[in-house]
């Protein structure tokens, strides 16, 4: 009998690391089966590109970085299928791909790699790609026209209705049918009955915290509410700006994405209501219709200051009570 | 209906078949080693102890032994020294392990104080925490200690020696809490047994022979935030093994030298409850329960705070609750550990701790520029190495931070006393422990 020394726990938590991202990446199948009905092969041809070269990348980065040949960990692969769904269908492949390996060598990478990230992985690449080429990320072809795989896209290119919004006018399309993803928009990110079921899924997996998503959303709902910029009134306010771009797409992916994110429960609420206000409001004053990724960002940068805070304040509190 | 506590994790109990089997008892192993304080201990080679005799003050011969030898154990504190003692029956006929006579005394003629200086005498220690019972009970008796509880939370898998003593002995306990009351001039008395197990093949019963028992539920861990919350206030818990030995002393005289064990886990054949003598080797406990499967790992204690041994020689002591078996090596390591700053170690940590910047702090070398951490509140329960997705041992990186940490307000102490400030003398004051840990 050999027996090992080891340290307790001697038990273990069956959900492992690679567990987690599968779900992820399973969320994101049905989304991509959505695109495959809407726009034909093309966006499946795409998300397909863009996760080999994030694991690729990412597998070439670690050799270089010295790890070793790292295969298990697709981490990298989701970052790739994520930013692919945020873009337009019609989108040349290597717009999403250049996003793609921008985030995996640049900003996963250079920054430490798996663990201590301080930014999230996919909002930055996705950032890159649509500041490199704003002309292209920004618009969409008509839904339910099927798309060439390769070539020039002769279909007809129109804004979403978030440029529509951030024009000030009041979005043509009926909200039931944007409810079904039959609008103009990102590829994967449409589908709002779809996306909430891909939530439910991750939050019942426990990959997700359903209050992180909850706090985004209603927190930019209480804004569209308060302030509409549309002149239809306030509850179409809040029902188109829910509905457009990428907002519940990135309340899901990339916000309730813990990795970057603060760690304790009360800095997760504080830092989505945060995302929330900030993406709010480059929708309403920054220059293009991207609001969510360089919100996340920038509250990012904020995780470990939120935590360390609230930490502080909870620890004052309990003192001055046992105190008291 | 439950009280909800915040976090904790979850825990299959595992605790059948053991719990609802009678207690089987060890009697003759070969040897045994009993800890001793090697300044106390003068022995000579091969010197004759009869059973329930001291061998050094405080510890007492479990058997019928001769004295062998000296020993360390490498995974246990090498600085704890144990002697080991060959088991000497063959001028005895077969003596049983704890002499059942008729009860020496009467039970209303022990005093209070009688109580304590019993306990002291026969070296009485609550398994739970590893504290002289004598010295609970006299802590209890200065502070007031209003609500006695005989402590059988067995929140850990596998474990159910607690629970099992409660149910298969409740008269003893009983009795023993009877006495630990007297001592202590506490008013009211319960049990406290961790109800949240789920399918138990006997019912956990809500009174026994007299004894009210309050059933816990919630989260792993429960004990220690129990311990927590007890630990300024009018509530005091005593192990349930603890107060069979005060029965036992009370009664005849009979030291505190047996503790009782869960023997279990995946490769045991037959997993039971177990009375053991204090000082058996696991072998022998591995021998009567029987292996089917070759373990990797080994640990005294329950798989969430025990120690895994790598020599089969090392003894059970008082404070040992299981031996329990894994097929597999789960232990966690600090050689692998990439974090990927899931946040869930900071979420199910009982204390509100967060281990994932300690963890962060400790690594970077920078122990001293979080002093805000707070990691002195910890109670090593393990929840966070539990749930760490990456297997990473946090528990040792909380522990080492704490180190750490003493050893700079130690240095900044013995910087103070070189170079005092009358103004800034005695501002240094602790934090005090809060009374409740939700
Ligand atoms: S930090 Fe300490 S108290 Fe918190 S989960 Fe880890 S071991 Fe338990
Ligand atoms: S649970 Fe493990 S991987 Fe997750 S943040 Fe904590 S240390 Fe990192």
């Amino acid at each position: 009998m050999q027996l090992t020394a080891k340290n307790r726990p001697y038990i273990r938590e069956s959900s492992s690391m690679s567990a987690i991202s599968w779900d992820f990446t399973i969320a994101m199948l049905p989304l991509m089966i959505m695109s495959y009905y809407y726009y034909g092969a093309r966006p499946l041809v795409m998300s397909l590109f863009c996760a080999a070269s994030a694991h690729i990348a990412s597998i070439l980065c670690s050799l270089l970085r010295g790890k070793g040949l790292v295969l298990k960990d697709i981490s990298s692969l989701n970052c790739g299928l994520m930013i692919s769904l945020m873009m337009p269908a019609a989108v040349p492949y290597y717009v999403p791909i250049v996003g793609t390996v921008f985030a995996v060598c640049v900003v996963k990478h250079t920054l430490g790699g798996l663990s201590n990230n301080p930014f999230n992985v996919t909002a930055a690449g996705f950032c890159f790609a649509s500041l490199t080429y704003p002309q292209m990320v920004f618009l969409y072809t008509l839904p339910l026209e099927k798309l060439p795989l390769f070539g020039d896209i002769t279909a007809k290119m129109v804004e979403s209705p978030a440029y529509t919004l951030k024009l000030g006018g009041m979005p043509n399309f009926d909200p039931l049918e944007m409810l079904l993803g039959n609008y103009p928009g990102p590829m994967g990110a449409t589908n709002i009955l779809v996306l909430l079921t891909c939530l439910l899924f991750l939050v019942l997996r426990r990959a997700v915290r359903w209050y992180v998503p909850a706090t985004f959303m209603a927190t930019a709902a209480a804004i569209a509410f308060l302030f509409p910029r549309i002149s239809g009134g306030r509850i179409d306010s809040v029902i188109f700006e829910m509905l457009s771009g990428t907002l519940l797409f990135g309340a899901i992916f990339l916000v309730s994405s813990p990795y970057s994110a603060p760690k304790t429960k009360l800095a997760q609420v504080v830092y989505a209501a945060g995302c929330a206000v900030l993406t709010m409001g480059f929708r309403y004053f920054g220059a293009y219709e991207l609001g969510l990724c360089p919100a996340l960002l920038i509250m990012n940068a904020f995780s470990h200051t939120l935590d360390r805070e609230i930490f502080r304040l909870r620890m004052y509190l309990k003192n001055r009570r046992v105190q008291a | 209906m439950p009280k909800r506590v915040y976090g904790g994790v979850e825990l299959d109990q595992y605790k059948e078949p053991t719990f609802s089997r009678e207690i089987r008892r060890l009697d003759k192993p070969e040897k045994v080693y009993l800890p001793i304080d090697k300044e106390q201990f003068s022995m000579r080679y091969r010197q004759r102890v009869h059973q329930n005799q001291p061998v050094c003050p405080g510890v007492y011969a479990p058997l019928e032994v001769r004295f062998t030898g000296l020993q360390t154990f490498a995974h246990l504190d090498t600085s704890r020294q144990f002697a080991v003692f060959e088991t000497a029956y063959e001028d005895i006929e077969d003596a049983p392990l704890a002499p059942i006579g008729r009860p020496k005394r009467e039970y209303d003629a022990i005093s209070g104080e009688d109580v304590i200086e019993i306990a002291k005498k026969m070296a009485i220690i609550d398994e739970y925490d590893g504290q002289y019972l004598y010295q609970k009970l006299q802590r209890a008796k200065e502070a007031g200690v209003t609500v006695l509880y005989a402590n059988a939370i067995d929140d850990e898998p596998y474990v159910s020696a607690g629970m099992g003593v409660l149910y298969k002995m409740p008269h003893e306990v009983g009795i023993g809490l009877e006495f630990a009351c007297r001592a202590v001039g506490a008013k009211e008395s319960y049990a406290l047994v961790y109800a949240n197990v789920g399918d138990l093949d006997t019912p956990l019963k809500g009174s026994l022979s007299g004894m009210k028992v309050k059933k816990l539920y919630g989260n792993y861990p429960v004990y220690k935030r129990q311990a927590v919350q007890y630990r300024s206030g009018q509530n005091e818990m005593i192990g349930v093994c603890a107060l069979v030995h005060l029965y036992r002393a009370c009664r005849d005289d009979i030291p505190q030298t047996t503790c009782f064990i869960t023997v279990g886990g995946s490769c045991v054949a037959n997993p039971c409850n177990m009375e053991v003598p204090i000082g058996t080797p696991v072998y022998d406990i591995m021998e009567k329960a029987g292996l089917i499967k070759n373990p990797q790992v080994i640990t005294l204690g329950g798989p969430m705070t025990g120690v895994a041994i790598t020599d089969l020689d090392v003894p059970v002591e008082a404070t040992t609750r299981a031996v329990i078996t894994y097929e597999e090596n789960m232990g966690a390591s600090l050689e692998h550990d990439d974090c990927i700053g899931c946040g869930r170690c900071v979420q199910v940590c009982p204390r509100r701790l967060m281990p994932y910047y300690i963890r962060k702090y400790v690594k970077a070398g920078k122990t001293e520029e979080c002093m805000h951490l707070h990691a002195e509140r910890c109670i090593e329960c393990a929840c966070c190495s539990f749930i760490c997705p990456m297997g990473i041992d946090l528990v040792a990186y909380v522990q080492r931070y704490s180190q750490e940490l003493k050893a700079i307000e130690e240095a900044q102490k013995s910087r103070a006393q070189e170079a005092p400030q009358p103004q800034n003398a005695g501002e240094n004051t602790q934090t005090e422990e809060e009374n409740s840990c939700s």
